[in-house]
């Protein structure tokens, strides 16, 4: 496939794919014989969209909530998912996670599976060796289960050169927590979640990543302390710790709760307006090493509820590379080209895919035409976006040198 | 059609024409204003005071009543809250008085049905009839109240009857300090202590709340007994300053506020009980009628 006209790093070019690798890039590249043209009339074209936050609908696990998160990923640009391996059924058995990964072939995106470091329940570790060994690419561990987990956790990531991936959160620094601790949760009686509920964590954490020297992902980060805390330790060993934030945390905050909206309720919770400024402040620094969707779609009946009962997390991920166009590059706070190590060059970087997250000869053929014209108003009530205005489109998706997705 | 889901949902003016309304009904006559109208009132979490309250406000006004407990059952699982409001819409009430122990349930539901819900009390969001209740006890005890000073004491943190009262009297001019433990305290732009002695020479009225205990699911005091010890209202406390002692029942007896106490005159926690039905019916009337 020979894609012409596009725009790479604000140049005209043309990209030659052959099998499912990019082959060569330059200006005026003739098409071999019977080769397939792609005009992209001057679109932007990325490297596919790594996600490191992503869930199953419900967080359950079944053929149809797989072949739904792949078309979703499409949607948004995303070439490659992490799936945060919280579902039910449990992934603890080589077994489930072939017959995962047989699926998963079938749809054809990138969906990787991490592996769940413990029994939810019971303190008991899962085979993370064996789970490694058979294709999950990292290991997922809530840094509040008992810290003999985490220890091991670190130990097996350092022996099997992957990451561990840290969601970093005391409950019991909280009562049950259901928004940020602040005024409005004060105001719309609703228990609060507060900060040092994840810095404390991610001290520890922080610590015991430098202690073992194991490569550790810092999850779903909401607060400039957390960032800051990072960056003094990365200072320390700079190759082993990573810090991610979701793209909502960085364009909402906790007046999105307001009226009781559910679709607002997130964990890590949106903070307040200051500390979402302080953290495109520490985007703009460099203290951000990636950016996700934090995908986690929920069905109406865990929504339309009490704000208590209802389910943290909202589908985003069809919407990711436009939201993060419109919330990061549009408005001038990053440029296309840092938005790509954000949610591209970096996550693969991450995941040990030294052939994936850019665009250059030589590497994986996911790749993305996206076109930054198109406007519209999101109408979906069930947005945490309902009346915004987004820019730009994914135009076309690119996986493995097929093309899965066009839009029409 | 108008909701009363929290105390912003009245101007100043409707708060003022509530209290008048409210004077005339302390005589405490049945009324027709209601007539051929019908309340239903869910309370899907238990209360006895606040229900009989709002079920003999609407009798004195001629409406019929029905009652759904749903307190004990599990009806709502599996349930959305649209269902649940199409299910209450469908029996053609004038008006839905709810209670609920999530916070915002009375507000989601007001989006979905087409009479007037009034809020009987929500999680630790809103209970805007007893702070209008509250409100008309002071109104009748000092007359004007801006200007005043009101301390709020207890579990703050955790009181829908505190966030309305800080809402509303903030509003009317009272200024209001905060009073509890660094346990109970939610964040606010208002005054705070850790002391009532520090700030009993200058307040006019000292609302005590009940410690809801049974809202929390990890520990935060010792005991009540050990939260008694710093935040009972007491005589030896009070001495004879000139303050008024309200509470919105039921009071923990020798924890919010101590036996001599609650039969002192400036205890005005009977007298709110029987301003809260003159005030509900001036609501109903209000959201009904009108």
């Amino acid at each position: 496939m020979l894609i012409k006209n596009a725009r790479i790093h604000e140049k005209r070019q043309d990209v030659l794919i052959q099998d499912n690798k990019i082959v060569a890039i330059g200006e005026n590249l003739n098409a071999p014989m019977h080769e397939e043209v792609l005009e992209a009339n001057g679109m932007v074209l990325l490297p596919g969209m790594i996600d490191l936050n992503v869930r199953f609908s419900n967080s359950i696990l079944n053929q149809d909530h797989i072949d739904k998160l792949a078309q979703s990923c499409l949607k948004g640009g995303v070439t490659t998912a992490v799936v945060m391996s919280d579902f039910t059924p449990r992934l603890e058995s080589a077994t489930l996670l072939e017959l995962v990964k047989f699926k998963i072939d079938q749809a054809k995106v990138n969906i990787v599976m991490s592996a769940p470091l413990a029994d939810q329940k019971e303190d008991q570790l899962h085979n993370i060796a064996t789970l490694l060994n058979n294709g999950a690419s990292a290991i997922l561990a809530d840094s509040h289960r008992n810290a003999n987990l985490l220890r091991r956790g670190m130990q097996y990531a350092t022996m099997k050169d992957k990451p561990v991936f840290v969601q970093c959160y005391e409950p019991n620094l909280d009562d049950n927590g259901l928004m940020n601790d602040g005024c409005i949760a004060s105001t719309l009686g609703l228990s609060g979640i507060s900060k040092i509920s994840e810095t404390a964590e991610v001290a520890k954490v922080c610590e015991m990543a430098l202690f073992y020297g194991a490569n550790v992902v810092l999850k779903s980060l909401s607060t400039k302390r957390s960032l800051e805390i990072a960056q003094a330790h990365k200072k320390a060993c700079p190759s082993s710790l990573f810090t991610e934030v979701s793209i909502h945390h960085l364009s909402k905050n906790d007046a999105s709760c307001d009226g009781f909206n559910t679709y607002a309720k997130l964990m890590p919770p949106l903070r307040e307006e200051d500390e979402r400024i302080a953290l495109i402040d520490a985007l703009k620094a460099g203290m951000i090493d990636c950016v996700t969707s934090s995908h986690s779609p929920k069905s109406i009946l865990y929504k339309d509820v009490a704000f208590e009962d209802a389910e943290f997390g909202i589908g985003s991920i069809e919407e990711f590379l436009t939201l993060a166009y419109t919330f990061l590059v549009k408005n001038g706070t990053i440029d296309l080209q840092t938005l790509e190590t954000l949610c591209a060059r970096n996550p693969a970087m991450i995941l040990g895919l030294e052939h994936k997250g850019k665009i250059e000869e030589g590497c994986d053929a996911d790749v993305v035409l996206f076109d930054p014209n198109p406007t519209y108003t999101v109408t979906n009530k069930h947005s945490l976006y309902y009346g915004d205005t987004l820019y730009g489109r994914v135009a076309k998706v690119i996986v493995g040198g097929k093309l899965l997705f066009e839009n029409e | 059609m108008k909701h009363l889901i929290n105390t912003r949902d009245f101007s100043l003016e409707e708060v003022e024409h509530i209290l008048a309304r409210a004077d005339e009904f302390l005589d405490e006559k049945p009324r027709d204003i209601l007539n051929n109208k019908t309340v239903i009132t869910i309370f899907f979490e238990n209360s006895t005071r606040t229900r009989s309250s709002f079920e003999i406000a609407a009798k004195r006004l001629g409406a019929m009543v029905v009652s759904l407990d749903v307190s004990r059952s599990s009806s709502s699982k599996g349930e959305t809250l649209f269902d649940t409001a199409a299910n209450l819409d469908a029996m053609g009430p004038d008006a839905i008085v709810v209670r609920h122990k999530s916070s915002g349930v009375p507000h989601i539901l007001a989006n979905y049905v087409n009479c007037p819900i009034v809020n009987g009390g929500d999680g630790s969001h809103a209970h805007p009839t007893q702070a209008l209740l509250d409100l008309f006890t002071m109104r009748r005890h000092f007359g004007d109240v801006r200007g005043k000073k009101v301390a709020i004491v207890g579990d703050i943190k955790n009181s829908r009857v505190a966030n309305s009262n800080i809402e509303l009297l903030g509003r009317m001019g009272v200024e209001v300090i905060l009073v509890a433990p660094p346990h109970f305290l939610p964040q606010t732009h208002l005054r705070t202590s850790h002391r009532i002695e520090e700030v009993i020479d200058e307040v006019n009225v000292i609302m005590s709340l009940r410690t809801q205990t049974e809202r929390h699911t990890n520990q935060i005091y010792a005991s009540l007994k050990d939260y008694a010890t710093d935040f009972c209202i007491t005589s030896k406390l009070m001495q004879d300053r000139d303050i008024i002692v309200l509470h919105p029942g039921p009071v923990h007896r020798n924890v919010d506020v101590d036996d001599f106490m609650m039969k002192d005159p400036r205890s005005k926690i009977l007298e709110q009980v029987k301003n809260g039905v003159a005030v509900r019916m001036a609501v109903l009337e209000k959201l009904i009628a009108h």
